[in-house]
């Protein structure tokens, strides 16, 4: 129970205002993680797995990860299939947070393997509630966990 | 995807026509001048015989004028004249016949056949009392014959290639040209698509952007205003005007077009992600009930149609082979305009009408409404675009959007209008695969 606040959430974002906007959100549905913000997939493959400039730095590995598709130099694609294939990340569950409607889009995520796909509308307050919704489902899985 | 071929009425029948002409060209090219030439040397060859036959029976006449009764006897003076001869190359078969038929003499070079005779009489003061036969062989008038054949055969076959094939190739290469254009066409028009759909979709992130922070914004007046409001107090009353004009209005104003500005922004881009989709969706053709789905779409719009009053008659319409999608939205739209630019204050009348032809079905919506402008007509089935009065909510979506549909099913939509007075929206499907599909079931 008293070790929850630590845990770090992994937000991958190339756009820093969608980053700053979830994070808000976040805050204000009463998320008082820690929030890592990457804005590329290689930064995110390598914070996950230990390598390149992450290489030697003790890091927690985050409990949650909150995935943008449209990533520069690996996609989002990509990290999800690094993650759900590497055996130290394969249970961190994968939220996928992305501008996309397309099915098809949708679908192949579920099949990579993610958890929870969540469309970011450009209607700001339902994007807000989805982002509070999140918020509490992570406060259950943070309930849960403990 | 229709080829050049396809658009030439009945192709088929033109090139056989043609493959015919060629033949018959080439036939007579090849027979004619070995025919002709046959004949004319064989019936030269025939009077050189004659001739031959007429000199050797002049002789043959004196011999048995000279002495009537013996004269068959006299083989050595008649085999004399027989062995004479001009042209000692010619191989010939000479002999002095019998009246019965005996020979009497003969002079033979060995022939090969087939051969050619000709006779002459052998005459004793006028009476005919033998005749006088010379044979030559037909072969080497066939052997130039058969040369002359191949010649004007070889010719004939230049002539069918040039009558037949080349302009065949010559259509072949413009056809495939064409079909190397469509393809490039269609490359680049996916291309675009492509271009498009990603340039909509990349607006979404700024968009969610600029939304989210006006909105930011909004949140973080709410919160710092009870602050403001009591610091207003240690203001002078110009200065508390001026901070509540800003406030007030110019912060609220800004607010206020940025998020309508994204609004719209936001409404576009959606626009065209659903117009880039029609080409992305597959399409499912089947045959259609277009009257179940008239009376579907007019279900939709009874309240309107019920509150402006609006008189409806569909007449029999066929059933189409398409995409069901395709014509629901279709209908539904053009049902929907109809009713929405009625001209006000004049009773609403809507005739839906169809025509079957040979190669497709016409359907006809057609209104005493407002009517539309000559110059407006291929406006309103553009993107974005709204003809006449704008008092009717609409984001000028539903024509460009039908457009796109009727024409990824292959078929055509246009408008025919008098300002005024009403519109007839005509919606054209073709029809050769209903007739397959009918065929098939």
């Amino acid at each position: 129970m008293e070790n929850h606040e630590h845990l770090t959430i992994l937000l991958v974002e190339d756009d820093p205002g969608h980053a700053l906007l979830i994070e808000k959100n976040l805050r204000r549905a009463g998320i008082v993680n820690r929030i890592t913000k990457l804005d590329t997939g290689q930064k995110a493959v390598d914070f996950l797995l230990k390598k390149g400039e992450y290489q030697g730095q003790e890091q927690v590995a985050p409990f949650l990860i909150l995935l943008d598709l449209n990533l520069p130099v690996l996609n989002g694609y990509q990290v999800l299939e690094t993650i759900k294939g590497t055996e130290l990340t394969k249970h961190i569950p994968v939220v996928i947070l992305t501008t996309t409607d397309n099915p098809h889009e949708i679908n192949r995520c579920y099949e990579l393997g993610c958890n929870v796909y969540v469309t970011k509308p450009v209607e700001y307050e339902q994007f807000c509630e989805s982002i509070r919704k999140l918020g509490l489902f992570l406060s259950i899985v943070r309930v849960a966990q403990t | 995807m229709p080829s050049l071929s396809a658009n030439i009425k009945n192709p088929t029948s033109a090139i056989q026509r043609l493959t015919l002409l060629a033949i018959l060209a080439s036939l007579l090219i090849g027979a004619v001048p070995s025919l002709g030439y046959f004949l004319a040397a064989y019936y030269r060859e025939l009077g050189a015989i004659e001739a031959e036959a007429k000199g050797d029976s002049f002789y043959v006449s004196a011999l048995a004028s000279e002495n009537p009764r013996l004269w068959q006897y006299q083989q050595i003076r008649l085999q004399d004249i027989l062995d004479r001869r001009i042209r000692k190359d010619i191989k010939e078969f000479r002999s002095v016949l019998a009246l019965d038929g005996k020979v009497i003499a003969e002079s033979r070079d060995s022939l090969e056949p087939p051969l050619m005779q000709q006779t002459y009489p052998v005459l004793d003061a006028g009476r005919s009392v033998g005749m006088v036969a010379i044979k030559r062989s037909v072969r080497p008038i066939l052997l130039k014959t058969a040369l002359v054949a191949l010649l004007s055969v070889s010719l004939g076959v230049v002539i069918f290639y040039l009558i037949r094939i080349m302009p065949i190739r010559s259509v072949q290469k413009a056809e495939e040209q064409s079909r190397r254009y469509a393809k490039d066409l269609e490359v680049t028009n996916a291309d675009l698509r492509a271009f498009i759909f990603g340039i909509a979709h990349d607006l979404r992130a700024p968009l969610v952007n600029l939304k989210g922070f006006s909105s930011e914004l909004r949140t973080d007046l709410a919160e710092i205003m009870p602050l403001l409001l009591r610091s207003l107090a240690a203001l002078s009353a110009e200065e508390r005007l001026r901070v509540a004009t800003v406030l007030d209005q110019a912060v609220p104003e800004a607010l206020g077009y940025i998020d309508s500005s994204t609004g719209k922004l936001d409404a576009l881009v959606n626009a065209i992600l659903s117009l880039s989709r029609i080409d992305f969706r597959a399409l499912n053709p089947e045959l259609v009930d277009t009257e179940a789905l008239v009376q579907g779409a007019l279900r939709n719009l009874a309240l309107t149609i019920k509150e402006k009053n609006i008189s409806v008659t569909m007449g029999p319409l066929p059933a189409v082979f398409a995409d069901r999608l395709v014509m629901e939205q279709s209908i539904a739209n053009l049902l929907d305009n109809a009713c929405k630019y009625l001209e006000p204050g004049r009773p609403g009348v809507i005739s839906i009408t169809a025509e079957s032809g040979k190669d497709e079905t016409t359907f006809y919506f057609m209104d005493n409404g407002r009517g539309i402008a000559q110059d407006d007509l291929q406006k309103v089935f553009e993107i974005f675009r709204r003809a006449g009065i704008q008092d009717t909510p609409g984001e000028g979506m539903g024509l460009a959007f039908v457009k796109a549909l009727v024409r990824r099913q292959g078929g055509k939509i246009w408008c025919e209008s008098s300002p005024g007075e009403g519109s007839t929206f005509c919606l054209s499907i073709p029809a050769n695969d209903g007739r397959e599909f009918k065929g098939n079931s």
